[in-house]
């Protein structure tokens, strides 16, 4: 092809600088942090000063001021360490339940044909019924003291275990499989270099969930026949209208959930070093 | 066909000869496949292959995409029972895929004696196949922070420290970039010297193949339509008539019109 059959000149280029527009000069901010603890520090101010004020009365909504006062009192009488204990006792030892239970029967499932042909389907059914439904079925097989919260925390958080540890499972990368085969891996050893340490991830997005939903079914299993725990503190405060101990006990039961939470990122960190190659210390 | 199971160790002095003992020696075959079939569905894809490798020799396979080229090196490596056909191989073997398929989770030094014992001589081992690929260094790094062709340079460990009579390679250096190959056909070449495996590289490189190999293949519609031994003395520059002339050869065997301009 020939260039001299076009005629038209190309248009002058201005050139300018690369990074134009990025480099203005930086103002003096506040930094980060601060203006993060801004938003919910305007709200506690806003939701005090409605209090104060008098347009929300205590009944309706104590103030967080209230709230931090009967949170001091039921601390100095040891009653609020006491409830906090039981209700922390009931959802480890149903988690402790679930998630064994979830992690034997994703085991099972994800490692043998047979397993998954009995197990898996039946789960599936299992799984579509909400765990909050069974409560009145599992009052009447344990009653009313301890085990019946701890069982539903231990169905409810089998399932999550399960579905994720069994995806995760069968998951697990056939080319490493393939690999590991070739170098002369058995069954055995495919199972424990390969197939669970690559359903290690899916397993903690399932404890995750099974975190989370343990503390969701221990909130309403306490509300129910109970005299301890901190369920039964918020059911007892709504009797007397005390909404600042209710408010009290939903701000513990969401750090424990934020504790929770950073337990399984710290699991995370620690078992799967690898994915970020960070050393695991 | 010799079974070969126990190797006794690997040589001391990087240039010394491989000990012999335990191996088949130079010459055997260490593959030999009569009559091989496969067919996925209705679709022949290996259609009466019959194929011997040697001792110590380096056979490049090439054929173009779909050819069954894979298929052929998966059965040696026997991956793929659903054949029909005689196939006999080497107890020992390796092989190294076209991705380096480390284990995410295990250090480099535990990925590259996967599936041996975890004895002091046998991680010695490990830690001398690192450095035979320029890789001391990072016995204890994690794959997910190695480069491509470090990753695959792990992967060749992996491969040599088995002390392998019969070599599979799986376009290994495919997803390389141009210089990250070039250097690792020389370290494959370094290394086959010394340990004189049988070698069977899957290709589609003809440049690969004609660099690497003592022996070319072409397979094209599940048959074997081309295998020549090269007789040319190494370095093999494009420069040289043989090589151009070589190259022209498979270039037509794969279809391909070398003469032919865009």
């Amino acid at each position: 092809m020939s260039a001299a059959t076009v005629a038209t000149r190309a248009p002058a280029v201005t050139l300018t600088e690369a990074s134009a527009g990025r480099g203005r000069p930086r103002r003096r901010r506040l930094p980060r942090s601060v203006r993060r603890a801004a938003g919910p520090l305007l709200l506690l101010a806003v939701w005090q000063a409605l209090g104060t004020a008098g347009i929300v009365d205590d009944r309706t909504l104590a103030p967080p001021v209230d709230v931090v006062r009967a949170g001091w009192e039921l601390a100095s009488t040891g009653e609020l360490a006491q409830h906090l204990w039981v209700s922390l006792r009931r959802v480890v030892t149903g988690l402790a339940v679930g998630v064994t239970a979830g992690v034997a029967l994703a085991l099972l499932a994800g490692l043998f044909r047979w397993g998954e042909d009995v197990l898996d389907s039946a789960l599936q059914v299992l799984r579509a019924v909400p765990v909050l439904g069974l409560l009145p079925l599992v009052i009447i097989w344990f009653g009313i003291g301890e085990q019946p919260k701890v069982a539903l925390v231990a169905i409810g958080t089998t399932f999550p275990v399960y579905v994720n540890t069994f995806a995760a499972i069968r998951g697990v990368d056939a080319r490493l499989v393939e690999a590991g085969t070739t170098f002369g891996l058995t069954r055995r050893g495919l199972v424990r270099e390969v197939v669970l340490p690559g359903a290690v991830a899916g397993f903690l997005v399932g404890l995750r969930f099974a975190l989370t939903a343990a503390w969701l079914i221990m909130i309403v299993a306490e509300q129910i026949n109970t005299t301890s725990g901190l369920g039964h503190l918020i059911n007892e405060a709504r009797v007397w209208a005390r909404t600042d101990v209710i408010v009290l006990a939903l701000a513990i039961y969401g750090l424990l959930g934020l504790l929770t939470d950073a337990l399984v990122r710290f699991l995370e960190r620690r078992l799967l070093a690898w994915r970020r190659g960070l050393e695991a210390s | 066909m010799t079974a070969v199971g126990t190797t006794t160790g690997r040589p001391s002095a990087p240039d010394a000869p491989p000990a012999p003992e335990g191996r088949p020696p130079a010459g055997e075959h260490v593959a030999v496949a009569r009559g091989l079939r496969r067919r996925f569905g209705d679709r022949e894809v290996l259609a009466g292959v019959d194929l011997e490798i040697r001792r110590d020799e380096f056979v490049a396979l090439l054929g173009r995409s779909g050819t069954g080229k894979t298929t052929l090196l998966r059965t040696l490596a026997g991956l793929d029972a659903d054949h029909e056909g005689s196939v006999r191989v080497a107890a020992a073997r390796s092989v190294v895929f076209q991705e380096p398929r480390l284990l995410p989770w295990r250090r480099v030094l535990p990925n590259v004696v996967l599936g041996l014992d975890r004895t002091p001589a046998t991680l010695e081992r490990g830690r001398s196949a690192l450095a035979e690929v320029g890789l001391a260094d990072h016995a204890r790094a994690w794959p997910a922070t190695l480069s491509g062709g470090e990753a695959q340079r792990v992967a060749l460990a992996r491969a040599l420290v088995r002390e392998p009579a019969l070599l599979l390679l799986d376009e290994p250096f495919g997803a390389l970039d141009a210089l990250t190959r070039q250097r690792m056909h020389r370290l494959l070449r370094r290394l086959c010297r010394r340990h004189q495996p049988g070698v069977l590289l899957v290709t589609h490189d003809v440049d690969e193949a004609i660099t690497l190999a003592d022996r070319v293949i072409v397979l094209d519609g599940g048959r074997i339509t081309l295998d020549e031994p090269v007789g040319l003395p190494h370095p093999r520059p494009r420069s040289h008539d043989d090589v151009e002339r070589l190259r022209r050869r498979l270039l037509a065997a794969l279809g391909v019109d070398p003469t032919e301009d865009g």
